[in-house]
């Protein structure tokens, strides 16, 4: 007998106050909304962006452009062209659509009717001929049509009526599918692409992968469950109580607004599989607990396994916390939506996992009582060989894991930050590869941005003329270029709403767009430093602006985004320290215990440096929280020394290993479904979530064998170094 | 792009008839398509376009406010004419394209299914004057056309908007 009575009233209040926080958390997660983000990872507090706001709020930058690349066989075909004038018709009926640009808008003085496609369609020979002239003659021309005319290009501008992303997509959708309809039975492909075109359907993606991540995690998590703890009912308690705290989790990011996005996305699944090691934990020692016949064996439980858990949760708390120091907007929400959900979810395990076992046992009356399995793990899980094998040769394996961690760290601080807008993007997104084909067959579809005062007018004309002179006239867009040659590129329209597409809105200023084939921040930087230098050598340009837009801007600011994360990860393991210093009241060990988990951080990031990859997002953002994750493991053994008695810094060699070895099966299977529930992530559509997962997942089984082979060999090699023969006392 | 707006004038002319269809008065609350062509700039190119726009009547059959919009391959624009009967086959009219930023105001007289219009002023375009004249035509079907034109003294009549409208 060993049932702990629970009165029927009193668990009628726990359940009712258990459905009322369900019924909120479900209010808040009908809240939470989904969107790339990726935009706003760059909102800082910096000169930059400050720039870069400022320019937005002057200027209709057009980095929301949408290109439609048709690509058929010879567009001077009058079939071809007629259904490309088709398109362009119908498609400014289409609500967002502000105006279009495309080779039917390009004047010819010297063409029939004034433009280089007349009204009246010519036969093939004629508008073929016609097109061969033009492209020597137009400039604006190459940009729309490749010169074996093989590709065609038409640029749509949205309306300033199209300011939401549900806006946008609906745009998207009615766009593409036009073009589709247009095209239908003729051997022209058509491609929808364009900045906000990718970023939409990264945004598109998230959702799908937010599901799978979540849906796999409770998969894994409960099989995981079922076959560690070989007990379907308290494989069920702890499934319902991680996927409870989920369910809190997300209804609290809806409360406070934290949309999901490319950095928040993996959070609600990295929430669930720390639940489901956090449950299986609590499992694991209530069931013990219950075996030995205590009547309170809840209590007990929850007092032997609570302060380590707790503990654990601070420490992955706090390295979700070290985000908050990072100058990006987004990775410090994310950073403070994490800290805090690592908490709720630890309480939310320590209080509904008790009350879903408290009500079993009452529900059951003892009768099924061996539906909780039998507490023990086999034999092999205690990794007893391993353990000994590691504190044998604890001088060996210490000496090598200080030159491993000196090499790895010292390697990963030469890791290069790289940064793309395509870091979301998979190399064979449809969308993505038509972006490539512009930029290889016509021009590129990214630019950077200077602005210049309008006044005087010749010092703007001369800036104009000295900036085309650097960049070469056909790399240079301004208000001249448009002037010169009528109704070319982007920005014609008749609705109003770009009209001032190169003039502030207050007339002062100038826009000059370099165009600039976009592909990734290292390559964009590189280009801003050898144009800085031309800028600075020309007298004629010393009004001109610093460089901004997307591009610059982005390419600027993820430099230092980057490198903060490596300040987040030195907080992170400071802060940690600390926790664990005063938990343990030895500063000494405390740093010991950062020994197996910056380890596996300093030889992933040395990976990350060697195979060139380098810093991004998704890496930095990864190893931060992977080390929060990995240091619970740590946290849980030096618990399991401290409840076998172990004192101080000096243990004895059978302490190290009884307590590694009690503890090895909780730490296999822990990481098991860390690693096992996130490995969801590589099926993801977002080549940045794959990464995250790989990443995560490395650290967190390099880290379980720095717990089993490291962590021991150290604590033995620590308390020879303080004086005790360890050996002498061995059984 | 400024060069586009305080240029573009539309005009609507009746095209060749459908000798089968029936005529239909523009005074009904509809919804119709346009096909036809338009220029961008008094001297520029026509292009072909279509246009897509609702009719609604008032003040019994007196009134009709026509609003939609006019795409062609390189541009497009919002339109509105507001047409109120004045009595003895009189007409006035407000005719607006956004693109334009201008309203012009016209007088002119219905007969037969034809309202002919011509401007109340001179218009001021690129600084030149030009005469402008509207006219609306259902009296040979099918459905009903637009013709809007302007010309100045010394060159010939600009005709920028030719719509032919049926019934969607």
């Amino acid at each position: 007998m060993v049932n702990e009575p629970a009165t029927f009233t009193r668990l009628l209040i726990c359940w009712t106050a258990y459905f009322a926080l369900c019924l909120l958390a479900v209010l808040g997660l009908s809240r939470i909304t989904f969107n790339d983000g990726i935009a706003k990872s760059f909102q800082s507090d910096t000169p930059q962006y400050h720039q870069y706001e400022q320019f937005l709020a002057r200027f209709d930058t057009g980095e929301n452009e949408i290109f439609v690349l048709f690509e058929g066989n010879d567009f001077a075909n009058p079939a071809d062209l007629a259904m490309v004038a088709d398109f362009l018709v119908e498609v400014q009926f289409e609500d967002g659509t502000g105006a279009v640009v495309s080779p039917f808008s390009l004047s010819d003085p010297n063409g029939d009717g004034g433009r280089v496609i007349p009204a009246q369609l010519p036969t093939q020979p004629v508008m073929a001929a016609r097109f061969d002239a033009a492209q020597k003659r137009i400039p604006g021309l190459g940009r729309m049509m490749s010169p074996d005319r093989k590709t065609l290009l038409v640029a749509l501008i949205p309306s300033d009526d199209t300011s939401t992303p549900q806006e946008r997509r609906a745009l998207y959708q009615e766009i593409e599918a036009l073009a589709a309809k247009s095209v239908q039975g003729t051997q022209i492909a058509v491609t929808l692409t364009g900045y906000g075109v990718l970023l939409d359907s990264v945004a598109k993606k998230l959702t799908d992968d937010f599901l799978l991540l979540n849906i796999f995690g409770i998969a894994a998590g409960t099989l995981i469950s079922v076959l560690a703890l070989r007990s379907v009912t308290l494989a069920l308690i702890v499934a319902a109580s991680s996927i409870t705290s989920l369910l809190w989790v997300l209804g609290a990011m809806g409360f406070a607004g934290i949309e999901i996005n490319v950095v928040t996305v993996t959070m609600p699944a990295l929430v669930l599989v720390l639940s489901y090691a956090n449950a299986l934990h609590l499992g694991f020692e209530l069931r013990h607990q219950r075996q030995t016949g205590a009547p309170t064996y809840l209590r007990t439980a929850i007092r032997r396994m609570g302060p380590a858990s707790f503990l654990s949760a601070l420490t992955t708390a706090i390295a979700f916390a070290s985000l908050m120091f990072s100058s990006s907007s987004l990775v410090r929400q994310l950073g403070l939506a994490g800290s805090f959900s690592t908490i709720l979810l630890t309480a939310g395990i320590y209080t509904v996992l008790p009350l879903f076992m408290a009500t079993a046992e009452r529900m059951s009356n003892n009768r099924t009582a061996s539906a909780f399995g039998k507490h023990s793990f086999p034999n092999w899980l205690t990794l007893g060989p391993v353990i000994a094998f590691s504190v044998r040769n604890h001088r060996a394996v210490t000496t090598l894991t200080i030159l491993g961690l000196i090499a790895g760290l010292g390697i990963y601080t030469t890791a290069q930050p790289r940064f793309t807008l395509f870091e979301n993007s998979a190399p064979d997104d449809p969308s993505r590869m038509a972006l490539q084909r512009i930029e290889r067959d016509l021009v590129p579809v990214g630019a950077v941005a200077f602005t210049h005062p309008t006044l005087p007018a010749d010092s703007l004309q001369a800036a104009q003329a000295a900036l085309a002179r650097l960049v070469g006239e056909r790399n240079l867009l301004s208000g001249k270029t448009f002037q010169a040659v009528p109704d070319t590129a982007q920005g014609v329209q008749t609705n109003g709403n770009r009209a001032n597409f190169f003039a502030s809105e207050s007339g002062d200023l100038a826009l000059l767009l370099i165009s600039h084939a976009y592909v990734g921040a290292l390559e964009t930087r590189e280009f801003l430093d050898d144009l800085h230098t031309r800028i600075t050598d020309e007298p004629l340009l010393s009004n001109l602006s610093p460089p901004t837009g997307m591009l610059a801007v982005s390419s600027l600011i993820s430099r230092d985004m980057l490198n903060d994360f490596s300040f987040c990860f030195i907080i992170a393991v400071l802060c940690s320290s600390i926790v664990i210093a005063l938990w343990l009241k030895s500063p000494v060990l405390a740093m010991l215990a950062m020994v197996p988990n910056v380890l596996p951080i300093a030889i992933v990031g040395a990976w990350l440096a060697l195979s060139g990859n380098g810093l991004q997002f998704t890496s930095g953002v990864a190893m931060t929280i992977a080390f929060g994750l990995a240091i619970d493991d740590t946290v849980h053994v030096l618990n399991r020394m401290r409840l076998n008695g172990a004192r101080g810094m000096r243990y004895t060699r059978q302490q190290i290993v009884d307590s590694v070895q009690q503890v090895a099966p909780a730490l296999v299977i822990s990481t098991l479904v860390l690693a096992v529930g996130i490995s969801g992530t590589l099926s993801a559509a977002l080549p940045s979530i794959v990464y995250f997962g790989q990443l995560s997942i490395a650290v967190y089984v390099l880290a379980l064998i720095a717990d089993i082979v490291v962590f021991p060999a150290c604590l033995m090699s620590l308390s020879t170094l303080v004086g005790r023969s360890p050996e002498s006392e061995t059984p | 792009m400024k060069f586009l707006t305080g240029s573009i004038i539309v005009t609507a002319i009746l095209s060749a008839a459908d000798a089968i269809a029936e005529p239909v008065s523009p005074f009904l609350d509809a919804s119709w398509a346009g096909t036809g062509v338009f220029r961008e700039t008094t001297d520029g190119p026509v292009q072909n376009g279509r246009c897509r726009v609702e009719t609604v009547v008032t003040l019994g059959q007196e009134a009709l406010n026509l609003t939609g919009q006019c795409a062609g391959v390189a541009a497009s624009t919002k339109v509105l004419l507001k047409l109120e009967r004045r009595g003895e086959n009189r007409i006035a009219a407000v005719f607006r394209l956004w693109a334009w930023d201008r309203e012009i105001q016209f007088v002119g007289v219905e007969s037969d299914g034809v309202i002919r219009m011509t401007g109340r002023e001179p218009m001021q375009l690129n600084g030149s004057a030009f005469d402008s004249a509207l006219e609306i035509n259902w009296s040979q079907g099918p459905g009903f056309s637009m013709e809007f034109a302007v010309s100045t003294d010394s060159g010939p009549d600009v005709e920028l908007l030719s719509m032919q409208f049926e019934l969607r």
